[in-house]
């Protein structure tokens, strides 16, 4: 072996020794699956939100119906909701991003209707759960399936229809999203546990923070 | 040459080894914040990763052939990823509009997992990586250069 390649592989081992010594040390030590900052909770959770569950740890997520990335985020949040059985209360707040997504300020009005009719999680899974048929709809075609999915729901499709032309909800959705903008909400969906920012992605770091929020109490 | 002081001239004189060494340290880190901690790169971080991880191997390959001119190859990417991360450090400070940013969907750009002192983020971690880098080789040159 060469002087370099030595040096070299006694680099290598420095390194990737100290990089695993350190993870050894330091993991389960912090939970790095959430933001260390705990948000302000008025602005998080208002009253009013709409909530599912009576767990003590609180799992809030900002959503836009018509976002893929909370479409596949969904069933897994839903599993989790099952998994946690009762430690886990769901809040759902308003974030359709109008810019890049044309139906989604309609689908949230759909939502927020068909929760005066007294369906909001119902609307609100079947959204997520139909959303591939409705995404690449015009405004109108979007608006007869939300009427669809509600008169399949046992509620008045034509009451959810118009609340989606019209926006009837919009107070409703616009306080959500300033919220969420204070909160420095940039992306969906962004999902807050127990008033601190998830920051690890996808199911494991969903429940790696829930875990974490549990483990405290 | 003659302006360089002792110290500088030690650096240079080892700076290929302090350059993959960076390289190796920042693709490592890189590596544990996304696969153990779960943090997914937004855009402009894989675009940095794609500057940072060939570093590795084109230092290192170099180092064993006992060759110095691989420097030419390696000093281009290595601005390019310095000015790269220099501008997703702006985007995360807010010296440069979020508008801006060229994600739409996925992580944006402005997530910040690391905030340290208020300016330590992983980008501005990847600046001072790419920085140190063309430091080291840019004295490891003259070093050659002198030396040939």
């Amino acid at each position: 072996m060469s002087r370099e390649a030595k040096i070299l592989t006694a680099i290598l081992v420095v390194v990737v020794g100290g990089l695993v010594g350190l993870f050894v040390v330091m993991n389960g030590g912090t939970d790095s699956s959430t933001s260390s900052d705990k948000v302000d909770t008025k602005v998080l959770l208002p009253e009013g939100v709409h909530n599912e569950g009576t767990g003590s740890v609180q799992l809030v997520e900002f959503g836009d119906y018509q976002c893929p990335a909370c479409g596949n985020a969904y069933p897994y949040v839903k599993k989790i909701m099952s998994d946690y059985n009762g430690k886990v209360t769901l809040y759902f707040r308003n974030f359709p991003l109008t810019n890049v997504h044309p139906n989604a300020m309609a689908a949230a009005n759909a939502a927020e209707e068909a929760s005066d009719l007294g369906k909001f999680w119902e609307m609100n899974n079947k959204l997520y759960e139909t959303q591939k048929e409705w995404v690449d709809l015009p405004g109108d075609g979007a608006i007869a399936k939300f009427a669809e999915y509600a008169n399949g729901l046992g509620i008045d499709g034509q009451k959810v229809a118009d609340a989606a032309k019209n926006q009837s909800k919009k107070d409703v959705i616009t306080k959500d999203q300033n919220d969420g903008n204070e909160l420095q909400v940039d992306a969906t969906p962004t999902f807050y546990v127990n008033g601190r920012k998830v920051i690890a992605t996808g199911e494991k770091g969903l429940r790696d923070a829930i875990d974490a929020a549990l483990k405290k109490k | 040459m003659k302006s360089l002081t002792p110290v500088l001239r030690a650096v240079g004189r080892h700076g290929h080894y302090i350059a993959w060494t960076i390289a190796l340290l920042a693709a490592a880190i890189s590596l544990y914040f996304s696969d153990v901690l779960h943090w997914a790169p937004c855009v402009l971080c894989w675009y940095t990763r794609i500057l940072m991880y060939p570093l590795i191997a084109i230092i290192g390959v170099g180092i064993l052939r006992r060759e110095w001119q691989w420097v030419y190859y390696v000093i281009p990417l290595a601005i390019i990823g310095q000015l790269l991360t220099l501008y997703h450090s702006l985007l995360q400070w807010g010296v440069i509009p979020e508008a801006v940013a060229p994600c739409v969907s996925g992580v944006p750009c402005t997530t910040k997992y690391l905030d340290l002192f208020g300016f330590m983020t992983i980008p501005f971690l990847g600046f001072v990586a790419f920085a140190g880098i063309n430091v080291c080789l840019y004295l490891y040159w003259k070093e050659m250069k002198r030396v040939a």
